[in-house]
């Protein structure tokens, strides 16, 4: 990809932001995907005001309140307030209005506020579950793509940039390490508590502390003689590990063996998940870029391990695993969705829009449940989809070749 | 890929002793057996018979490091609960004599005293126990050489019966899904590689990006709320409802015969998704070949676009293109979960999907062992695939 010899470095500065945005205005699909996701960001972003329980503002006896920053709280009086745009929260049930249509007569006597999008079966309405459910999808997939990126990149990178011989320790940290991770373990396992206020996980902790304060002094003085560790061959073992497992089957084993989730549980399990196919993109990167003569001329100046890693040679590993995350983050929506219809994602409590579409299996009828949601998890997709395959267009130098006729 | 075979049945194993869950304390729930209505000293033995049947007592793994005071295995306990305080009390440092007369009287939890409990003499500081082969690693390693996964909870059924039986419906389906994606794939991939029409592939390309985008599960469910009943017209009903017929069939292509009606909108379910991915990798690849020079010396030679486009780029391009059909190889036994539980199939997805709602986790980890077991032998047949398209790929060993 990058000849030896050859400096390549990529920045965010306003020469690339130009390009990028300059090639996505310019086709007819990628405009479209844009506004598309901005609309989504926005709503997503605004939805302390569309929908909540209390109002936006209100004025109480006991003074002015925000609604958005209230959890349990029993209004008296209300002087004045200025309610939502839409008048339902994702959570109300109403039993006496299930299932109804978007198509169903409503006039204003009726004493309810019109359902747009219709009901599910408990009375809760469609259209602010879609609201909600943007809100988590959003959280879902760039949150769990970040902590992909950021552990993929970090691993990768580095397991590539040290190879099998430059990364040496001493033998004192090598036994250091074995004993701190050995009695660690037994002590933070077998919790014992041998008096009133000690308890032996205390102890792992400290020497856990004590451990990496002593390799840091022993590597960072010491010239004993250093011992190079395989680092790289570690992680290119963990790394195939990591992709002969099914991935789904993992999924569903952990998420159903987890008794209470929160959104949080299932972020970290589809990061879990994505950080090996990250992490091999950014080590075959980096095996290249460890070549470019660049690099070893700021070897040479005397700059450290870690700030030549840090500041030189991580950036330049980005560009393909820049556009391996954007198409994660596509794909952790749908896994979200997908573990949300199965039933396995998230507590049955929340709404989202994989739970609205397993309802609308369970009542035929209800074709509301099934097209809307359905529409808005399309749509956020494939605007990501079409958004991360420009970028691929711009990054990818092969298909440079054959897309750019001109420049 | 043996040691990745076994680390993978370690991971099975741990797991499955890492979650909460008693095997034991399940199965006399299913069968009725409860603390309350038969008293303890029958629940008590009940459990013991069980566990010594299903081999539960014995101990983890070949070794442990554990304090002093741990008897040798903590398994030989009988009730799930007498488990929990006794582990408290042992790391409090009570002699483990004095728990075990205790905890042979039946003990309410949380209202015990530990009066009369003695401590042990010293602190109790770590010990090595061996266990020798007989614990339950070993048991299920030998088992797994074997293929004997166990035995269900539900039913007492061994799970590699309830896996072959499963198993045809998605073979079937998936093979079907592979075949057809693939004939219809690489012949409209490759065109689209070829074609000078730039407009046309742009149009083809932002096509395929939004069929790839749409998601499978919404795909099947539209599907089955519009074209299965006669809720929205009987114009509409164009297939037979969910599922399949099951019983005996008496040979495969009478089953494949009988349930081909019921099986085409998964068939088209799964092949969309892939379809689009798929021709989307063989134009990338073709046109990495497009621009090589071999193809300018190809026309000048006079050769037909066609012939050029298959015999020689197609040829060349081969490598991400076996990439692809060789990832889709553990579809075929670890099958679609979502669309067969969306259509109703009793295959290996949709058995799975069951075990883990019903906490039949035997019958799942026996799942994940046979899926890894094939992906890994398909990275192998993907490996020698390689070989046998480029012959100037290796094994470097």
């Amino acid at each position: 990809m990058s000849k030896p010899g050859s400096t390549y470095k990529v920045s965010l500065n306003a020469g690339n932001l130009r390009m990028l945005s300059r090639h996505v205005m310019s086709s007819l699909d990628s405009r479209v995907a844009v506004i598309i996701l901005v609309v989504f960001i926005l709503l997503a972003i605004l939805k302390p005001f569309l929908i909540g329980p209390y109002p936006i503002v209100f004025e109480d006896i006991h003074g002015i309140h925000f609604g958005f920053l209230l959890k349990d709280y029993n209004i008296q009086a209300v002087h004045w307030q200025i309610d939502h745009l839409l008048s339902y929260t994702p959570y109300e049930l109403h039993m006496d209005r299930s299932l109804l249509s978007p198509f169903a007569d409503y006039d204003p006597s009726m004493g309810y506020s019109r359902h747009w999008l219709g009901t599910d079966i408990i009375g809760r309405d469609v259209l602010s579950g879609i609201l909600n459910g943007i809100s988590i999808a959003f959280k879902v997939g760039f949150i769990s793509s970040m902590i992909a990126f950021v552990v993929g990149v970090t691993i990768g990178g580095v397991g590539a940039y040290f190879g099998n011989i430059d990364f040496k320790m001493s033998l004192w940290s090598l036994w250091i390490l074995l004993l701190v991770g050995i009695f660690g373990l037994y002590f933070a396992y077998f919790d014992q508590q041998l008096s009133d206020t000690f308890y032996s996980i205390n102890q792992s902790w400290i020497l856990l502390l004590l451990g990496v304060f002593s390799i840091y002094m022993i590597e960072r003085y010491s010239n004993a003689r250093a011992l190079a560790m395989p680092l790289d061959a570690l992680v290119v073992r963990i790394l195939e590990f990591f992709k002969s497992i099914p991935a789904i089957l993992i999924l569903l084993v952990l998420l159903a063996s987890i008794q209470s989730k929160s959104i949080w549980h299932v972020i970290f399990i589809i990061a879990f998940l994505r950080w090996a196919t990250i992490a091999r993109y950014a080590r075959a990167e980096m095996l290249s870029v460890k070549t470019l003569e660049y690099i070893k001329a700021v070897k040479s100046s005397g700059l450290s391990d870690w700030r030549i890693l840090y500041r030189h040679a991580l950036p330049n590993t980005l560009p393909s695993v820049i556009i391996v995350t954007a198409f994660g983050v596509s794909m952790a929506i749908l896994l979200e969705s997908t573990l949300s219809f199965l039933g396995l994602g998230l507590d049955a409590y929340e709404v989202t829009w994989g739970s609205m579409l397993s309802e609308a299996r369970r009542n035929f009828s209800a074709w509301w449940l099934a097209v809307f949601p359905g529409v808005a998890l399309f749509l956020v997709v494939a605007s990501i989809n079409i958004l991360a395959e420009k970028l691929n267009e711009i990054l990818n130098p092969k298909l440079k070749s054959q897309n750019t006729p001109v420049d | 890929m043996i040691p990745t075979l076994w680390v993978i049945a370690s991971v099975a194993f741990a797991l499955s002793h890492f979650t909460e869950v008693d095997m034991i304390a399940q199965k006399m729930e299913k069968s009725g057996i409860l603390l309350e209505k038969v008293g303890f000293d029958y629940f008590q033995k009940e459990y013991q018979i069980l566990a010594k049947k299903y081999q539960k007592d014995l101990p983890y793994f070949y070794f442990a490091i554990k304090p002093d005071n741990y008897p040798n295995t903590l398994n030989q306990i009988s009730t799930p609960s007498n488990k929990v305080m006794a582990r408290t009390w042992l790391n409090k440092g009570y002699t483990w004599q004095s728990i075990q007369t205790k905890l042979s009287n039946h003990i309410i939890e949380g209202q015990s005293s530990t009066d009369d409990l003695q401590k042990t003499d010293f602190p109790p500081l770590p010990k090595f126990y061996w266990h020798g082969l007989d614990n339950q690693y070993h048991l299920w390693l030998k088992q797994l050489l074997v293929f004997d996964f166990g035995r269900s909870i539900k039913d007492d059924r061994a799970v590699m019966t309830i896996i072959s039986e499963a198993l045809p419906w998605t073979m079937m389906m998936s093979i079907i899904a592979i075949v057809i994606g693939g004939m219809i794939a690489i012949p409209i991939g490759s065109r689209l590689a070829s074609t000078e029409n730039v407009q046309l592939v742009k149009i083809v390309t932002t096509a395929l990006y939004m069929v790839y985008s749409v998601p499978v599960f919404w795909l099947a469910t539209l599907l089955v709320i519009f074209c299965t009943t006669d809720e929205y017209g009987s114009w509409l009903h164009w297939f037979p409802s969910v599922g399949v017929k099951s019983g005996y069939y008496e040979s495969f292509s009478s089953r494949l015969w009988y349930s081909l009606s019921h099986l085409i909108l998964p068939i088209f379910c799964l092949c969309i998704h892939s379809m689009a991915y798929d021709i989307m990798q063989v134009k990338t690849s073709m046109k990495n070949q497009y621009s090589q020079d071999y193809v300018y010396t190809a026309l000048a030679k006079g050769l037909s676009k066609d012939r050029i486009r298959i015999y020689h780029v197609l040829r060349n391009a081969l490598i991400p293109i076996i990439t692809l059909v060789v990832s889709s190889l553990p579809v075929v036994i670890a099958g679609s979960v979502v669309i067969e539980t969306i259509f109703n199939i009793p295959g290996m997805g949709r058995l799975l999907m069951n075990a883990i709602y019903s906490g039949d986790w035997p019958v799942v980890y026996g799942i994940m062992i046979c899926t890894s077991f094939i992906t890994l032998c398909s990275y192998l047949l993907g490996d020698m695939l390689y070989m046998w398209s480029d012959p100037k790929i290796q094994l470097d060993k």
